[in-house]
C-alpha cells in the first residue's frame, strides 16, 4: 500500500515537474521573440561599438587599427566634450525633474477635481503634444523663439520686457529647449501617473479629509505614497531619455549658438556622421552608457527610500 | 535542461553574431554583377538628392534610357540633404547593404571627401572619347569644372549650380532717396546703405545677415579671404582677411542693421518687406514671386567688394561610381543625365542655375524676374567654388559654431576664429 502511495506521489511529482517543464519551455518561447531583438538590435551592436572604440576606423574602407585607450583620451581631453556634459546633466536635472514634477501636476489636476468631461478634455490637451512630431512642430517653435520677429517677444514687449534672446544667447538656449521638450514629453508622463492615481483608494483620501488634511497633506502623505512605483517608473524613463536628448536640441537650437546647447548625444552624432571618426564616437557613447548607468543604480538606491511597493 | 538552454541561446548569439558580420562584410558586394528578378535584366543604381520634382525629372532622364536599353532596369533612390555628410553615410550605407549606387548626383560639398576615398571613377578619359560630352564640357564654366575637379581629374559633369548676389527691395531705396547699388559697390558704400535704410523703430532692417556656411562665403571671397589654404589641406579660418570679414559681420549685428543671424528667417522677412537687401541666389526667386514680389519690388547686383570682386559656388554633379561593375552602361546614363533635355528641365525647375551659358543666359528659362537676372551667371564665372575639403563637416560646424560664439556675444571674432581653427585642426589630425 505504502508502494503504491509511494508510486503515485512520485507521479504526481514527476508530472507537475513535466508541466512546469513544460511552462517553462514556453516561457522561453515567449521570450525569445524579444530576447532576439535584444540581442541583435541592442547587444551587439554595444559589443560592436565596444570594439570599435579601441580602434582608429574607416567608414568608408572598413579598415581598422587599433589604438588602445587612445580615442578616451582624446575624448576627456576635449574642453566640448566637458561642455557637452556639462550640459546634458543640465538638461537631466531640469527636462527630468521638469517633466516628472510637472507631469505629476498635471496628473493629479486632471484626475478628478474638475468635472469627468473636463478632465477628458484637459487630459487629450496635454497629451496632444506626444502625438506630434516634433521635427513639424520645430518650425513653429522657431518661429515663437525667434529674437526679432517671434511671437513670444512681440508679447514679452507688450509687458514691457526687453528682447530675449532665446536661440542666440548662451544663457537662454537650454531654456528654449527645456520649455520645448516639457511642452512635448510632459503629456506622456502625466498619462503614465494618472494610471497610478488610479491605484489610489478615494475612501482614504475622504477620510483624511474628514480627520482635517488638507490638499497638501493629502498629496503629500497619501497620494505620492501610493503612486510613488509610477512616479519612480516615470523619474527613471525622463532621467534616462534627458541624458540621451537630442531631438529637441537638434531641431531647436542645433546644440547652438556655439557649443551652449549642445547635448553629448549630440557630439556622439557629429563625431561619427559628420567627423565620420567612429572611434571617438563609439568612445563617447560608452562613456555615455557609463553614466546612464550610474545615474540609474543611484536612482534606484535612493527608491527605497521613497518608493512603497505593495 | 538549464544547459540545453545556454546551448540554445549560444547558438542564436553565435548566429546572429555570424550575420551581422556577414552584413558588416558585405562591402563591395556591389561589386558583383547584378540581375533583376523579372527576366535577368541588368541593375543600374542611382543615388540623387533634392526634391520630389527634381527626382522626377531625373526619373524622366532614367525612362529615355531604359527605352534604349531594354536589358536594363535603373532603382532611383533620391534623399533629402540636410548636411553632405549625411548624403556621404547614405552613400556608404547603401553600399554597405550591397546596393551600391553606379551613378551619383554629387553636391560639391562632397566632392572632395567621396574622391579622397575612392569612391569616383575620373571621367576625363571618357569625356574626352565622348563627342556628346566633349561639346558639353566646353560649354560649362570653367569655375564650375574646376569644382568638380581634384588633383587635375574631373569627377563630375555638373548639372545645375548656385551662386549668391545681392538682391535690394527698390521700393525701400526709393524711399529713402540712395541710388540703386551698381555692380562694383564696396562694403563701405553696403554698409553707409544699409544704416540709412535701417529703421530705428525696428521694422526694417538694412540687410539680413543668414548665418549659413554657404551664405557667408562672398564675405570671405570679396575680402580674398577663403577658409583653407589653396591646397585645402588645412583650414584656414584665423586669417587677418578672415578675421577683418567677421568683425565686419560683428559690427552689422551690433550696430543692429541686421536682424539677429542666428535665428532670423531672413528670406522669409525680405519677402515681408522688413529687409532692405538679402544675399540669396537663384532659389529664393519662386518664392519671393509667389509672395507678390515683381520687377518693380526687387532687383540684384553683384556683392559688395572690399579687396577684389567675387561671390561663391556650388552646385552638383553626376559621377559615376568607381566600383560599378557596368561602367559602359553607366556612362550610357551619364549621357542621358546630362543632356540637353535634362538641364533644361532641371533649371525650369527654378531653383539651381543651369551649369552651361547657353542655358543660364537664356530668359525662357530662367525668367525675366529680377530686371538683372543675367547678373546671377556673372556672379557664377567670377565666384569661388563654396570651400569644401574633405574634411567639410568640420569646417562647417567648426566656423559656423564661432561665428555663433561672435554674434552671441560670447567671443571677440579674432578668440572665435582661433578657437575654431584649433578645433578643426584638431579634428582632423
Amino acid at each position: 500500500m505504502c508502494g503504491a502511495a509511494g508510486a503515485v506521489k512520485r507521479g504526481h511529482i514527476m508530472k507537475k515537474k513535466r508541466t512546469n517543464r513544460r511552462e517553462k519551455g514556453a516561457a522561453y518561447l515567449f521570450t525569445l521573440p524579444s530576447f532576439f531583438g535584444f540581442v541583435v538590435f541592442v547587444l551587439i551592436p554595444v559589443i560592436w561599438v565596444v570594439i570599435i572604440s579601441f580602434q582608429k576606423y574607416n567608414v568608408f574602407t572598413g579598415a581598422s587599427e587599433f589604438v588602445g585607450l587612445k580615442n578616451y583620451l582624446s575624448i576627456l581631453n576635449d574642453p566640448r566634450s566637458i561642455s557637452a556634459l556639462k550640459n546634458t546633466l543640465w538638461y537631466t536635472l531640469l527636462c527630468g525633474i521638469g517633466n516628472t514634477g510637472l507631469g505629476l501636476v498635471l496628473a493629479v489636476l486632471v484626475d478628478d477635481i474638475l468635472p469627468a468631461k473636463v478632465n477628458v478634455f484637459f487630459r487629450s490637451i496635454y497629451f496632444f503634444p506626444s502625438l506630434v512630431a516634433l521635427t513639424f512642430v520645430a518650425i513653429i517653435w522657431q518661429e515663437f523663439f525667434q529674437t526679432d520677429a517671434g511671437v513670444i517677444n512681440y508679447y514679452l514687449g507688450l509687458f514691457g520686457v526687453s528682447k530675449v534672446g532665446w536661440l542666440n544667447s548662451q544663457n537662454m538656449s537650454k531654456v528654449a529647449v527645456l520649455i520645448l521638450d516639457i511642452w512635448k514629453n510632459v503629456g506622456m508622463s502625466m498619462l503614465l501617473i494618472l494610471a497610478g492615481l488610479q491605484n489610489v483608494d478615494k475612501g482614504l483620501l475622504e477620510a483624511a479629509q474628514i480627520d482635517g488634511a488638507n490638499a497638501f497633506q493629502r498629496f503629500r502623505r497619501i497620494i505620492v505614497p501610493v503612486a510613488s512605483p509610477q512616479i519612480f517608473f516615470v523619474l527613471i524613463m525622463n532621467i534616462t531619455g534627458a541624458l540621451r536628448i537630442y531631438e529637441s536640441i537638434l531641431v531647436l537650437t542645433g546644440g547652438g549658438p556655439g557649443d551652449s546647447s549642445r547635448s553629448l548625444v549630440m557630439l556622439v552624432a557629429e563625431k561619427g556622421f559628420t567627423s565620420f571618426d567612429y572611434g571617438a564616437a563609439s568612445a563617447l557613447s560608452i562613456l555615455l552608457l557609463g553614466l546612464i548607468g550610474i545615474v540609474t543604480l543611484i536612482q534606484f538606491a535612493g527608491s527605497k527610500w521613497w518608493v512603497h511597493y505593495e | 535542461m538549464k544547459k540545453r538552454m545556454k546551448r540554445i541561446l549560444a547558438a542564436v548569439l553565435a548566429g546572429t553574431m555570424v550575420l551581422s558580420m556577414a552584413a558588416c562584410g558585405s562591402k563591395g558586394s556591389g561589386e558583383k554583377k547584378e540581375e533583376s528578378a523579372d527576366g535577368g535584366k541588368k541593375i543600374l543604381r542611382v543615388l540623387n538628392w533634392g526634391t520630389a520634382e527634381e527626382a522626377q525629372i531625373a526619373q524622366d532622364a532614367i525612362d529615355r534610357f531604359t527605352g534604349n536599353h531594354s536589358d536594363v532596369e535603373v532603382k532611383q533612390t533620391t534623399v533629402p540633404v540636410d548636411s553632405w555628410s549625411d548624403f556621404i553615410q547614405k552613400w556608404i550605407s547603401m553600399t554597405t547593404s550591397g546596393e551600391t549606387p553606379d551613378v551619383i548626383n554629387i553636391g560639391l560639398e562632397a566632392t572632395r571627401m567621396a574622391v579622397e576615398n575612392d569612391l569616383l571613377l575620373p571621367l576625363d578619359e571618357i569625356v574626352e572619347g565622348d563627342e556628346q560630352l566633349s561639346k558639353l564640357k566646353g560649354e560649362y564654366a570653367e569655375s564650375l569644372l574646376n569644382g568638380f575637379s581634384v588633383d587635375g581629374k574631373l569627377y563630375g559633369l555638373p548639372n545645375g549650380t548656385q551662386t549668391m548676389v545681392m538682391y535690394y527691395n527698390k521700393k525701400m531705396f526709393d524711399e529713402a532717396k540712395i541710388d540703386y547699388p551698381k555692380d562694383g559697390w564696396t562694403w563701405d558704400e553696403f554698409l553707409e546703405d544699409a544704416k540709412k535704410l535701417t529703421k530705428e523703430d525696428g521694422s526694417v532692417y538694412g540687410y539680413g545677415l543668414s548665418s549659413s556656411y554657404f551664405q557667408l562665403t562672398p564675405w570671405w571671397s570679396t575680402n580674398d579671404a577663403y577658409p583653407t589654404t589653396d591646397d585645402y589641406s588645412a583650414p584656414d579660418l584665423n586669417s587677418a582677411n578672415m578675421v577683418e570679414s567677421v568683425e565686419f559681420l560683428n559690427g552689422l549685428v551690433e550696430d543692429k542693421i541686421t536682424p539677429d543671424p542666428i535665428s532670423s528667417d531672413v528670406y522669409s522677412m525680405f519677402a515681408s518687406k522688413q529687409l532692405a537687401m538679402v544675399g540669396a541666389g537663384r532659389w529664393c526667386l519662386n518664392t519671393w514671386m509667389d509672395a507678390g514680389l515683381t520687377n518693380d519690388d526687387f532687383d540684384c547686383v553683384q556683392w559688395p567688394v572690399n579687396k577684389k570682386e567675387s561671390s561663391v559656388y556650388g552646385g552638383a554633379a553626376w559621377c559615376i561610381s568607381a566600383s560599378t561593375s557596368e561602367k559602359e552602361l553607366a556612362i550610357d546614363l551619364l549621357k542621358e543625365l546630362v543632356s540637353d533635355e535634362y538641364l533644361k528641365a532641371n533649371a525650369a525647375g527654378g531653383q539651381q542655375v543651369p551649369p552651361t551659358e547657353s542655358l543660364a543666359t537664356d530668359t525662357e528659362i530662367m525668367g525675366t524676374t529680377p530686371d538683372n537676372i543675367m547678373g546671377i551667371w556673372k556672379a557664377v564665372t567670377i565666384a569661388e567654388p563654396v570651400a569644401a575639403p574633405t574634411y567639410f563637416g568640420d569646417i562647417e560646424q567648426g566656423l559656423l559654431r564661432g561665428l555663433e560664439e561672435v554674434f552671441s556675444g560670447e567671443k571677440e571674432p579674432k578668440a572665435a576664429l582661433d578657437d575654431a581653427q584649433a578645433q578643426v585642426e584638431s579634428a582632423i589630425k
